[in-house]
C-alpha cells in the first residue's frame, strides 16, 4: 500500500494516542493546564492551588464541591483575580497571602482549565 | 457639712455593689443552680448540650411514639439572608426562644408564638476575619445571669441584655497577632465564666486557644493553649512548627462537676495532611505527635491547668480531629465514664475518675461506629492506640476512607436514660486524595495551609451512605440500626416520649421509636439541616424546634455524590422550625 510519510505520521500519533486513550494513561488536563503556567510563571501551579484553595474546590478545579467546579468558568481573567484578592462570603479572600503574580497565576491556571 | 470619710465611702459603695449585684442576680434568668441542674428541668433548654451529662435528651413526653404521628409545624421563623443555612443550636428559657442565625444575628422569639421580642446583629470585621473558611458560621450562644453571650467570627464575645438585646458588654478576646481569628462554636457557662474556643485548624497560626471570660465584665479569667502552650506540647512538634500548626477547640465543650473540669476537643494540626508519611516522627513540615491537636483536654474550671489529656489521633494525617464537642457523661456500677466521638468515626470511652496530674485519661474502651475505613485497621479497645495506619506520603491516594469529612461530624447524638441506648449518626464516604510538598508559611501567619487537593467519592461497591444506631454507649453493642440513603449532618435528639428526632440532609425531618428505629413520622422541611434541635414547653404545650439550612464543605460534597435534590439545593437560606401536636 503506498502511504505518504505525513498520512505515516498521522497514523502513528493517532496509534499512540489511541493507545494512551485506552490503557487511561492520556495526560491529566490539569497537568496539561498547569504546564504552561508553570512555564510562564516559574513555579508549582498546582502545589499552590492544592495549599490554597482545594479546601473548597475539588480536583485541582475540575470538580463541583463546596466551591463551584472552576474549568470552564465564565469569568474574566480580570474577574478571577479580582474574587481570588477579594472574595466573596464565604470564600474568604487571598490578597493579604499571596502575592500578585501568584494571584494572576492562579487565575490563569483556572482560565486553562478544560471545560469538559 | 457631714465629711465622707474614705471608709465611709468605700462602704457606700460595696454595698451600691452589692445590691447592684443582688439585684442582677434577682432579676436573672438562668442562675448557676439552674444550669447545674439543667438536666432536671425538662421544660427548658438551657444550654447547646441541653445539660452538663451531655445528653441531649428531652425529658417531656406530651409529644410521644403514640401520638407524634400527629405532629405538625407550629410556626416558623426567617431570619434575614443566612449564608450556609443556619448551624446553631437554639436555646428555650421560660416559654422564650434564642437561637442564632449566620454571621453573628441573634433573635429571640416567643416560644408559643414566633413573635420576635428581640434582633441583634453582630458589626463583623469582615477584613480582619478575611483568609479565614468560617466566615458566616454561628453555632449557638449561652444564657445565664440575665445575659446572652455569642462568639463572633472576628474574635469578639458579645454579652446582651437577655430581655432587651441591647450589648452588656463587647469585647475582642482573640489576638490576631498570632494567626488566629475567631470563634464560630457556642459558648458555654461554668461557674462565674464563659467558656468558648477559637477555630483555625487549617491556618498556620497558633495556639487555638480556649478561654475562659468573666461573665460579668467579659474579661479574660483565663487562657488554655491547645498547641504551643507548655513544654510537652512544643517537643511534639519538630521545627518549632508549633507556631503554624493551627490548633483550636471550635465547637462547645461540656463541664464534669464531680471533678469540676472542663472537657474540650481540639482540633487538627496544620497542615492538613503531611508529605513526610510513614517518617512523620522525625521528618515533614510538622514531625512528631503535634499536642494537643486532635485531643481532648481537661482543664481545672477555675483555673485553666491542664489536668488530663488524650490524643486520639497522634500525628493526625487524616484531619480527623477531635473538635466534636459532645461529651456524654455516665455512671455505671460505681464508675463514672465521659464518652467522646471522634470525626474518624471511633467512640472513645474515658474514665472521668482518674483525671489530674496532666497525664493521659485512661481509656475504657474504644470502639468504631463508622463502617467503611481504610485510614486505619483498628482501635485498640484497651487503649484507644490506633492500629495499622494507612499514612498518606507525597502521591497520589485512592479510596482513602473515610473521606476528610470524617465517619462522624462536629454535630451531637443523643442519650435516652429511658432506653439506655446511645444513637448517633454515621457516615460512610470516601475520597482520592494527592498530598503535595506544602512550602511552609511564614510564623504565625495564619493564612490558609493544606497540603492536598481531593475529590469525594463512593465507598468501593457502593453509594455513600449514612446510618443512625442505637446502641450502649459503652460497649458499642448495637440495638438497632437505621440506614439513610444520604447520611444525616444534623444533630440529634431523644425524648422521654420514646423518640429519635432526626433532621435529614435532603430536608426530611424524621421521628423514629427510640426503641427499635422504626420511622414514626416525618416532614420536609425543604431544605437540608445541619444545626440543632430541642423540645421545650410553653403555655403548657410541648414543642420541638429544629434549624433548617444547607452550605458547610461537607455538604458540598452531596451534589456531586448525589446530584438531585443536593444540586438545586440553595446555601444561602434557612429557618428555625417549631413541631407541636
Amino acid at each position: 500500500m503506498n502511504v505518504s510519510r505525513s498520512t505515516r505520521t498521522a497514523l502513528v500519533v493517532a496509534m499512540i494516542a489511541g493507545l494512551f486513550s485506552i490503557s487511561g494513561l492520556a495526560q491529566d488536563p490539569t497537568d496539561e493546564a498547569a504546564a504552561k503556567i508553570d512555564e510562564k510563571f516559574g513555579g508549582n501551579i498546582k502545589k499552590l492551588f492544592a495549599t490554597r484553595c482545594s479546601w473548597c474546590h475539588q480536583g485541582y478545579g475540575m470538580k463541583q464541591a463546596d466551591g463551584p467546579k472552576l474549568a470552564g468558568t465564565s469569568k474574566s481573567l480580570a474577574q478571577v483575580m479580582a474574587q481570588i484578592m477579594n472574595g466573596k462570603t464565604p470564600m474568604p479572600g487571598f490578597k493579604n497571602q499571596l502575592k500578585f503574580e501568584e494571584v494572576q497565576a492562579l487565575a490563569e491556571y483556572i482560565k486553562a482549565l478544560p471545560a469538559d | 457639712m457631714k465629711r465622707w470619710t474614705y471608709t465611709g465611702v468605700a462602704k457606700a459603695l460595696s454595698a451600691a455593689a452589692f445590691l447592684g449585684f443582688a439585684s442582677q442576680a434577682m432579676t436573672a434568668d438562668v442562675t448557676w443552680d439552674r444550669l447545674m441542674n439543667a438536666d432536671k428541668d425538662a421544660n427548658n433548654w438551657l444550654m447547646y448540650h441541653q445539660s452538663f451529662k451531655g445528653w441531649h435528651y428531652s425529658g417531656l413526653d406530651q409529644v410521644n411514639a403514640d401520638n407524634v404521628k400527629n405532629l405538625h409545624v407550629a410556626w416558623m421563623h426567617t431570619p434575614a439572608a443566612s449564608k450556609r443555612g443556619i448551624q446553631s443550636f437554639p436555646l428555650a428559657v421560660d416559654g422564650v426562644l434564642y437561637y442564632t442565625s449566620s454571621s453573628g444575628q441573634v433573635w429571640a422569639l416567643d416560644g408559643a408564638s414566633g413573635a420576635v421580642i428581640w434582633r441583634y446583629q453582630a458589626k463583623i470585621d469582615t477584613e480582619r476575619s478575611e483568609g479565614t473558611f468560617y466566615n458566616p458560621y454561628n453555632r449557638g450562644l449561652a444564657i445565664g445571669y440575665g445575659k446572652v453571650y455569642i462568639g463572633t467570627v472576628d474574635g469578639r464575645m458579645v454579652a446582651l441584655d437577655a430581655k432587651t438585646g441591647k450589648v452588656v458588654w463587647d469585647n475582642t478576646i482573640l489576638s490576631v497577632e498570632k494567626g488566629n481569628k475567631g470563634f464560630t462554636g457556642a459558648p458555654v457557662i461554668v461557674k462565674d465564666k464563659v467558656i468558648i474556643g477559637s477555630n483555625g485548624g487549617e491556618l498556620s497560626g497558633c495556639c487555638g486557644p480556649i478561654f475562659a471570660v468573666n461573665a460579668q465584665t467579659g474579661e479574660v479569667a483565663w487562657q488554655f493553649d491547645t498547641i504551643g502552650g507548655d513544654e510537652r506540647s512544643r517537643q511534639s512538634w519538630g521545627n518549632d512548627s508549633w507556631k503554624i500548626g493551627g490548633g483550636g477547640g471550635w465547637m462547645t465543650g461540656s463541664y464534669d462537676p464531680k471533678s469540676n473540669t472542663v472537657w474540650w476537643g481540639t482540633a487538627n494540626p496544620a497542615p492538613d495532611y503531611d508529605y513526610a508519611g510513614a517518617n512523620w516522627k522525625t521528618e515533614g513540615p510538622r514531625s512528631g505527635d503535634n499536642m494537643y491537636s486532635s485531643s481532648v483536654v481537661v482543664l481545672d474550671a477555675d483555673s485553666g491547668e491542664l489536668k488530663s489529656y488524650f490524643q486520639e489521633m497522634p500525628h493526625d494525617a487524616w484531619d480527623f480531629d477531635s473538635a466534636v464537642g459532645e461529651f456524654v457523661t455516665l455512671d455505671k456500677g460505681g464508675k463514672h465514664y465521659m464518652l467522646h466521638p471522634n470525626k474518624g468515626g471511633i467512640i472513645f470511652v474515658y474514665n472521668a475518675d482518674q483525671v489530674g496530674g496532666g497525664n493521659q485519661l485512661k481509656v475504657e474502651n474504644a470502639y468504631m461506629l463508622g463502617e467503611t475505613y481504610n485510614y486505619i485497621k483498628g482501635v485498640d479497645p484497651k487503649t484507644g492506640q490506633l492500629i495499622g495506619r494507612r499514612e498518606l506520603p507525597e502521591g497520589k491516594h485512592a479510596n482513602v476512607c473515610p473521606a476528610i469529612d470524617g465517619a462522624i461530624s462536629w454535630n451531637t447524638g443523643t442519650f435516652n436514660p429511658g432506653t439506655g441506648l446511645y444513637y448517633k449518626v454515621g457516615q460512610e464516604w470516601c475520597f482520592d486524595i494527592e498530598v503535595v510538598k506544602a512550602d511552609r508559611p511564614a510564623d504565625f501567619s495564619g493564612q490558609a495551609y493544606f497540603g492536598a487537593s481531593w475529590t469525594a467519592t463512593h465507598p468501593q461497591g457502593k453509594k455513600a451512605y449514612g446510618h443512625v444506631t442505637g446502641r450502649d454507649p459503652l460497649s458499642g453493642k448495637i440495638k438497632w440500626r437505621t440506614e439513610f440513603k444520604y447520611p444525616p449532618l444534623a444533630s440529634l435528639m431523644s425524648t422521654k416520649g420514646n423518640l429519635v428526632f432526626v433532621p435529614g440532609a435532603d430536608g426530611k425531618f424524621t421521628a423514629l421509636d427510640a426503641r427499635t428505629g422504626k420511622e414514626l413520622w416525618s416532614h420536609n422541611n425543604g431544605i437540608g439541616h445541619h444545626g440543632g434541635v430541642i423540645s421545650y414547653m410553653a403555655g403548657g404545650k410541648q414543642y420541638i424546634a429544629v434549624v433548617t439550612g444547607w452550605g458547610s464543605h461537607v455538604s458540598g460534597n452531596y451534589g456531586p455524590l448525589y446530584g438531585h435534590p443536593f444540586t438545586e439545593m440553595p446555601t444561602d437560606a434557612g429557618q428555625l422550625v417549631v413541631f407541636a401536636l
